[in-house]
């Protein structure tokens, strides 16, 4: 399947970042090339399999091991504000400063 | 002093408990070490005082006749396991400057019995690489050279940083992850062991995350024994990690020197596709042997869905990482590049931070989230993982184990570089299925190439029986009698 470069520039506005300009055309072409290669995918019958989203599914029913187990809804952790402020390019009276965003 | 750094932990317990040495020497021989291999580039952070001073306090413990099971071993750790108030970059400019508020549970728990970190390794940018080329810090180097020829070779990626290492006598053994063979892969090419656990067994918490259904810690080692004692301490249920499993992590050690007699080694026909590797395929029959010698029985099976294992991982990994990789935005941590709006200042930080191999495999993740591909691309990549899993399951009705190569090649020279994406992807052909399905498996260095580069074959077991991984690996060990030392020449 044949993945233009109005694609690419669709899948960049989406994922927030921009591909050297040059490299556009180039990594359409490349793309093409991995999705002809993954749609050998379609050969398979998966028919009436449901998405496996996690080994844990599986593992579970084969080991008996819990999985995923819950716990209380309780507060463990926090009051750590300055410190992970302190990681913030830029930030202000305790908050994360970012470009204005309402006019 | 030198000879210190080639004991194995067992063997440098002894000499600790008997104070016929001291923790301070075998990490003052460690940090030698260290500056001597520099040019290989294995770590790129080097926590030299900190190292000493828990040395001391190490030593003080020993003399108080009260060690902790893993008291002053060196530890190398692979640079996307956070460590409080130590940058932790996971190869990647974006994280350049980041010093994490709290520490990985793996960490924690190897360091509260008594490993002592060396410093950080490096890695492929965010752990999307077989090479190590891919990191902001530049790539890291084998300690191996082909028979012959001085060229630099890669030394296999991700846990590029942490194989090196290891090869290479400054640390006795390393943290690495594994999302697609990252663990097995650079073992097998640097000629050591590489345990990627069950998915769950060991808690993801505090590890910066490439694809939350794939990413399992594990550790890098000289021998199987010391793979199994890290592993001992590292796994087991946190309540940080709701994916990590409830269950009583068992002493792996006791499966050491256990028979084999009688069990099942499956060999699965898919591995073995035409034009395979000639010499890997020769010491793969090589290993075969050796089980066989050691009274196994060895099976021919099939692993019908082998062949979209790699199609299925290269929609699943990237639409995981694509949406992992979101929190970079240069607003809470990480880089930052200013821009007059907001969406300016994500587009510019994350033009700016990521390298091509990352942007590449999110705008893939992009793509097969996006609406209208994702039923056809991302839906049906599960489903067929559903495939390549219950592969294994009817395998391991009939098998005990499974024994394939762990790569298709030696390791290839630095100035190589692939740029071919499908063959850079075909890295991990033998690797990506284990992976998918969530299962536990070894690499253990079995032989040299004719040009003199370690290969490495794989056990793959069923779910949580890293006991018989441990037991079958130590028994091509014995039989393998693989020289590290004699290979790197350090």
């Amino acid at each position: 399947m044949e993945i233009k470069k109005q694609d690419i520039l669709r899948i960049e506005r989406l994922a927030r970042l921009k591909l050297p300009a040059d490299q556009e055309q180039t990594f359409s072409e490349r793309l093409t090339k991995v999705f002809d290669w993954i749609d050998q995918l379609r050969e398979v019958d998966v028919e009436g399999v449901t998405p496996m989203v996690t080994p844990l599914i599986d593992m579970g029913v084969q080991t008996g091991v819990q999985t995923t187990p819950l716990r209380h809804d309780v507060v463990s952790d926090g009051d750590c504000r300055d410190q992970i402020m302190a990681n913030a390019p830029e930030a202000q009276h305790g908050s994360f400063t970012v470009p204005k965003v309402v006019e | 002093m030198t000879e210190l750094t080639r004991l194995t932990y067992g063997a440098l317990r002894q000499k600790l408990l008997s104070k016929s040495i001291t923790v301070k020497e075998t990490i003052e021989a460690y940090l030698h070490q260290m500056a001597q291999t520099r040019s290989l580039n294995a770590f790129v952070s080097e926590y030299a005082d900190q190292a000493l001073a828990q040395a001391e306090e190490s030593d003080r413990r020993i003399q108080s006749g009260a060690p902790r099971p893993l008291e002053g071993f060196p530890l190398a750790v692979k640079d996307n396991f956070c460590e409080e108030g130590m940058r932790t970059a996971a190869g990647s400019k974006i994280l350049e400057n980041f010093v994490p508020t709290y520490t990985s549970t793996v960490v924690k728990r190897l360091q509260e019995a008594g490993a002592i970190v060396l410093g950080k390794t490096n890695m492929d940018e965010f752990a999307m690489g077989s090479s190590t080329l891919t990191s902001h810090f530049g790539p890291s180097i084998n300690p191996w050279k082909a028979k012959g020829d001085n060229a630099d070779l890669i030394p296999g990626g991700s846990s590029g940083g942490s194989s090196a290492s290891v090869a290479a006598f400054s640390s006795l053994g390393a943290l690495g992850s594994d999302t697609g063979g990252s663990i097995r892969q650079p073992a097998a090419l640097c000629g050591i062991v590489g345990m990627k656990p069950t998915y769950g067994l060991c808690s993801r918490y505090g590890i910066i995350a490439f694809a939350s259904s794939l990413d399992q810690a594990g550790p890098l080692t000289r021998n199987v024994e010391d793979s199994a004692l890290l592993l001992r301490e590292m796994a087991g249920h946190d309540p940080k990690d709701s994916t990590s499993l409830v269950y009583e992590v068992p002493d792996y050690t006791k499966a050491l020197g256990l028979s084999i007699k009688g069990m099942k080694v499956g060999i699965p026909q898919e591995y073995r596709p035409a034009g395979l590797n000639a010499e890997i395929a020769q010491w793969w029959d090589q290993t075969i042997q050796w089980l066989k010698d050691a009274g196994a029985e060895v099976v021919d099976i099939s692993l019908p869905h082998t062949k979209y294992a790699l199609p299925a991982y290269y929609i699943i990994a990237p639409a995981e990482a694509s949406s992992n990789l979101a929190r970079y935005d240069g607003v809470r941590y990480g880089l930052r590049v200013p821009g007059g709006t907001l969406d300016d200042l994500y587009i510019k930080t994350r033009t700016e931070g990521f390298g091509d191999e990352v942007k590449r495999r999110i705008l893939i993740g992009t793509y097969v989230l996006s609406s209208g591909k994702y039923e056809d691309y991302y839906l049906r990549a599960q489903r067929v993982r559903q495939r390549v899993t219950d592969d294994f399951t009817q395998a391991y009705a009939k098998v005990d184990v499974i024994l394939a190569p762990t790569t298709a090649n030696t390791a290839f020279k630095v100035g190589e570089n692939i740029t071919d994406p499908l063959a850079m992807y075909l890295q991990d052909v033998f690797t990506v299925s284990t992976n998918l399905a969530g299962l536990p498996a070894i690499s253990v260095p079995v032989g040299l190439s004719n040009d003199g580069l370690p290969i490495g074959m794989q056990f793959i077991g069923p779910a949580l029986h890293e006991e018989r991984l441990f037991q079958f690996a130590h028994v091509v060990e014995q039989a393998a009698n693989f020289q590290l030392m004699r290979g790197v020449g350090i």
